[in-house]
This record gives structure tokens, sequence and C-alpha cells, in this order.
């Protein structure tokens, strides 16, 4: 099976040495110092089960690796649109293009049935150049577990054993080419899972980015330096109850109490990625993780104030950093 | 009259000026390149009607300028521990000190009646070193209301068209060296006030500071930009009603809607002072401005929801900056 990860960062160079390990034909979309290392030395991956080595085919120019049996694109959303600009020669009729992306993603409507069925979300896909480039009928949605980070360029390490990939049809149905690309992925020993609701997995995810992401952009701070304040941990608290009932909303039960959720959160010394973009001056996915979510609470008419105040600062930081701009219009 | 501004920066250097327009003797305690610039050209306030130079003695060393009728300290809220050990060549035996700070003085409760009269804050005079170097006796208070910054060494633009300063005794009274120091400023065209309840001045001007700088340090914008957002706006607005609600149970009635406050300043492209200091490496003055304020709270019983987790926030980023770190 001939599979492109597009963009091979920590997640996306983490998921190609998988696909590699269980024997897909993989290649990889990559740029600068990581492109270069990877064609020169091959990609690593130190995983806690052994050290995983591959030579993908890599290219900044995806007309180099032409055409793909799937697309598994793993940029940051403030990358789709060059993603749109360039996909085009991996696609073939029928490729499938799974998006592994945090927050909501651009084709949340698409399929969705009921009320609320095709409406747009022009923010995640300016122009619609997705919606042209790719196009629903070959759309995955894709949620991502594992902690990963670039160590130097070529190279990546794993931190946590139980990494999965959770891929699933925009309309629900467990397709062959949706159970086959999960399938590649397990084979080289990540989780590799096809499910009906994936939907459910990103509000889930979403749920824990929402609940300590803001709050450490807004205070710079690790996880467990902000929650140690009682104010800040009460407002976590808040926020989970407030995304929960949006989810709840659109159907999704994002099972039980919050506060324990917040209280493992507060032993961990950990720095979201979205600070960490914050911090390394990388385009942050304002969209995608908060304003995004803002919107679907609109649509169903669920009050998040405390969510709403968050959001509402922690964009001005990211567009007085320079890291994240409003749409015009 | 023998004045001494214990603290040129964009405040002290505006009052400097003023005292001098006004045919006081003026001299200035400052540092770095601001003393520098003092000591070769002078010290120049813009102001909206125009500018003022005058020539004041300046000295990094108080030891330098000798006894004075009356010392001014505007100094941030951090620096008080060098002022305190620096200040005692200035005073004569009825030298009074006036503290033209932001936030809770560390002499609030001083002859304040009541039962809490005379409670330290520990956290504006840490050791109780401002305390025992120029003690309550002296302390006149003060409240300022100039939006003044340095764009140069030597150089003060102040950009409020009006200006004012409010000085008050920790007791009430309309004290004769008040009323003299007053006067003072006065003669050099900078309106200037005796109040006789200077508490309820500072809880004033402290519900500005808590309307828009726990925000605008959240959003690291000027107010325009950060109040364009009505959620923000909304936030800043329960601000400062629990602010005014810390206040009045303290005793202390402030009047107005908090929403005109907001108004007030939601169209200034202007940044507040504590995020110029975050901006420019300068320590902060969390504790005056945001730490004690909400003690107070606590201590009085009032819930400020919405100031605390913006305060929270904002005292968790000043430390990341190592621009602050609270009282053990």
């Amino acid at each position: 099976m001939r599979i492109c990860v597009y963009g091979a960062g920590a997640i996306g160079g983490h998921i190609a040495a998988r696909l590699a390990k269980g024997g897909a034909e993989v290649s990889v979309v990559a740029r600068g110092a990581q492109l270069a290392a990877i064609q020169a030395q091959g990609l690593r991956v130190l995983a806690p089960d052994g050290v995983l080595e591959s030579q993908p085919r890599a290219s900044a120019d995806p007309a180099d690796l032409g055409r793909q049996d799937a697309v598994i694109v793993t940029v940051k959303a403030p990358s789709l649109s060059q993603v749109a600009a360039g996909i085009t020669p991996l696609l073939g009729p029928d490729t499938p293009v799974a998006f592994v992306m945090n927050g909501i993603p651009w084709w949340y409507f698409d399929r969705l049935g009921g009320r609320l069925d095709g409406l747009r979300l022009p923010e995640l896909d300016p122009g619609e150049a997705l919606r042209r480039a790719v196009g629903i009928p070959r759309t995955l949605g894709g949620v991502v577990y594992s902690a990963a980070t670039v160590v130097e360029p070529g190279v990546v390490r794993v931190q946590a054993e139980d990494g999965r990939v959770v891929l699933g049809e925009p309309d629900g149905s467990m397709s062959p080419r949706l159970q086959a690309l999960a399938a590649a992925i397990a084979a080289g020993g990540m989780g590799g899972q096809a499910v009906p609701d994936i939907r459910q997995a990103i509000w889930s995810k979403l749920l824990g980015n929402l609940m300590t992401g803001l709050l450490c952009v807004l205070s710079r701070s690790a996880m467990n330096e902000v929650l140690a304040i009682p104010a800040a941990r009460d407002a976590a608290i808040r926020i989970g109850e407030e995304v929960k009932a949006v989810a709840a909303a659109y159907g999704h039960d994002l099972g039980g109490a919050i506060a324990p959720r917040v209280e493992r959160s507060m032993r961990l010394p950990h720095r979201p990625s979205i600070l960490q973009d914050l911090e390394l001056g990388r385009p942050m996915e304002v969209e995608a993780l908060w304003r995004a979510p803002l919107r679907l609470a609109r649509e169903v008419g669920v009050a998040v104030p405390t969510l709403e105040l968050m959001v509402a600062l922690a964009s001005q930081a990211a567009r007085a950093a320079g890291l994240w701009q409003p749409q015009e219009g | 009259m023998r004045i001494c501004i214990y603290g040129a920066g964009a405040i002290g250097g505006h009052l400097a000026a003023r005292l001098a327009k006004g045919g006081a003797e003026v001299s200035v305690v400052a540092r770095g390149a601001q003393l520098e610039a003092i000591r070769a050209r002078g010290l120049i306030a813009r102001t909206t009607e125009g500018p003022i130079e005058c020539r004041p003695r300046a000295a990094a060393d108080p030891a330098e300028l000798g006894p004075q009728d009356a010392v001014v300290v505007t100094t941030k809220a951090p620096a008080l521990p060098g002022v305190a050990a620096g200040i005692a060549p200035l005073l004569g035996p009825g030298t009074p000190v006036a503290f033209v700070t932001n936030g809770i003085p560390w002499w609030y409760f001083e002859r304040h009646g009541g039962p809490r009269d005379g409670e330290h804050i520990p956290e504006m005079d840490p050791g109780g070193a401002v305390r025992r170097a120029i003690g309550v006796e002296r302390t006149i208070g003060g409240v300022i209301y100039s939006a003044c910054s340095v764009p140069e060494p030597g150089v003060v633009e102040v950009t409020s068209r009006t200006s004012k300063l409010i000085l008050g005794e920790p007791d009430g009274a309309r004290s004769d060296r008040a009323m003299a120091l007053a006067g003072a400023f006065k003669a050099g065209g900078l309106p200037c006030s005796v109040s006789a309840d200077i508490r309820t001045d500072l809880w004033a001007k402290l519900l500005n500071n808590l309307s828009n700088g726990p925000v605008c340090l959240l959003t690291r914008q000027h107010m325009r930009a950060t109040f364009a957002d009505p959620a923000i706006r909304a936030a800043a607005v329960r601000a400062v009603e629990e602010g005014m609600a810390v206040a009045a149970a303290m005793g202390r009635t402030v009047a107005g809607m908090a929403e005109d406050r907001i108004n007030l300043s939601a169209d200034l492209p202007h940044k507040p002072s504590i995020l110029q200091d975050l901006e420019a490496g300068r320590p902060m003055e969390v504790d005056a401005l945001f730490t004690v304020p909400l003690r107070l709270a606590r201590e009085s019983g009032v819930p400020t929801p919405t100031l605390s987790l913006l305060v929270a926030l904002a005292t968790k980023a000043a430390e990341a900056a190592g621009l602050y770190r609270p009282v053990a």
C-alpha cells in the first residue's frame, strides 16, 4: 500500500515510521532541516518498544512522490492552505485523505446529518481551498494520541507507549478504505483504530486541549504550575463542564466527572503544544482549537461563558505575538 | 521650599518639572541614563500646554542632596525597600514624605481607626523597612492621574490633557504640611487637592488599575484592542464591580458605574503601566495592584470570582517572565 504522510514533524514522523515497519510503501512531504535529514540518513524513531529506522521517500514537492493509495495529513491547522495548494499530484481517482489533527476539523458538519448538515466553517478552510482540492468524498477524520517530539532533524522521540491513531469516515461508515488504513498503522505496532463516530474522538481530545491549554497559554506556565492555583483549577473544571455540554448537544457523551481529570493534569509538568508554539514563535492553531468550538457552541445555543472569555483573551495574546490573525470579513 | 522627588521616571519627572515651574527648589533621586541626562541637559516635560524645562539637582545618592522640606516618593512599589535604605539623608526632623504610588500602600491601616487600625501590610513593606526608615508620622498619601512616558532619557511626555494629584493625610487632617505641598504643585500648574479621605481616592484609582491591568496583561494589547472584544469588556466590568464591592466592604464608597469607568478607557490606544513594565522587563507592581486587594477581599468575605481568575493567570505570567515573586 502506497501511503504518503503529509507533514513529517513529530506526529507525522512517528506515523510514517509505524507504516514503514508494518510494510507499507511510505513517502513523506517534509521541509527544511527535517527533509534534508530524512533524505540523507532516513528517519529514526526512538520509541518505548525499540528504535524504528526507515528510509521513506521524502520531498518538499508532492509531485516528486506521485499518486498514492492513501494520504495522511499531519500538519498543524495553519499549514492546511499549503496542503490544499500542493496535494493534487498525490491523489488518484479514489485516494482517501485522512486529516489527523487537533481541534474541530474543516469538514465537521459534512455528512453530519440533521439540522446543521453541510454547515461551512470558513475560518478552518479559507476560500474553501481544501474542499476544492481534496473534497468530502476523499476525506477521513483522525485523532492521534502520541506524545512525541523532534529531538533533532530526522529523529523523533516517542514518550508514551500507548500511542494510537483513531480514524473515521465523516458519515460514520466502516468502509474498506478506512479499515485498510487503520490496519496499515496497526501493523507497525501503533494503535490504529477505525471507529464509527470519529467526532466523539475529536471532542474527547478537544476537551483535554481546552481544559488546560488556554490557561497554560494565558499564564505562560506548565499545567502543574497554573493548576496549583485554586482559581485556575476552578476555571479548568468550568471549561471542561462547558465543553462537555456542547459535545452533549452534538450527541457526544464525554464520560465522567471533570474534576478528577483536572486533578490528573495537576501533576503533569507539561507545556501544551499550543503554548510551545507561542514560545517558539510558530503559528498557533487558534481557529481549530479555540474559536471553532465557540462557533459550534453558538450553533446549538449552549452558553460557554468561561470558555468564551478565556478564548477571547488567549486569541488576543496570540494576535499580539503575531502568531494568529482573525480572518477578514 | 526644598522638595526632593525620589524616583525621577515618567511620573516623578512630570512632578519635578511642575514643582520647578512653581518656584520650588527641586532635586531628584534618579538612576542610570535618566540621571546622566538630567545632569547633562536638565529635565524636559512635554505637556499639552507646552514644554517645561528645568535643571533640578540630581543624584543617585540622596546624601548629595541633603535635608528637605518635603520628599515625594514616586518609585514603583517593588523599589520601596531601596527607598527605605537610602532616604535618611533627605529627612530633617519635620520632613514629610508623600507616597505617590499605585495600589494599596504600606501605610493603609495606619490611623485607619476601627478593628484593623495599625495592621501591617507585609507584602508592601517586607520586614518593615519603610516603617522604620520613614515612619507613619511623616507619611502623606498620594494618588496621581497623569499618563506619562519617558520617550528618551531626560524627557517626559505627558499625554493626558488634564493631570491631577490628590494628597491626603492618613488621619484625614487638612494639615499645613499637606496644604503647603499641594500649593507647590498648584503653583506649577498641576491641579492638586488635599483629600479628607485619601483611601477612597486610592480605591478609585485602583479600580482603574483592576479594570484594565489584568486583562491587558493577558492579551498583551493596549486597552482599545483588548476592550474591542465584548466578552473581555464584560469581564472587565465585572472586575470593577467586584473591586467596588471590596472597597465598600472596607468602608470606602467609590461613586459611579463600573461600566462608565470601562468606557472612559475603552478607546485609548494606551498600554497600562504594568503591561509596559512586563514588556520592558521591569519588576511588576503585582502585590500593590492585585495581591493585596484580593487578600483584603478574602478577609472581608467579598467574592471576586472574575478578578481572582484574571489576577491568578496574570500573576503567574508575571512570575513566568521573572518579574514578580510572591512574598513567602
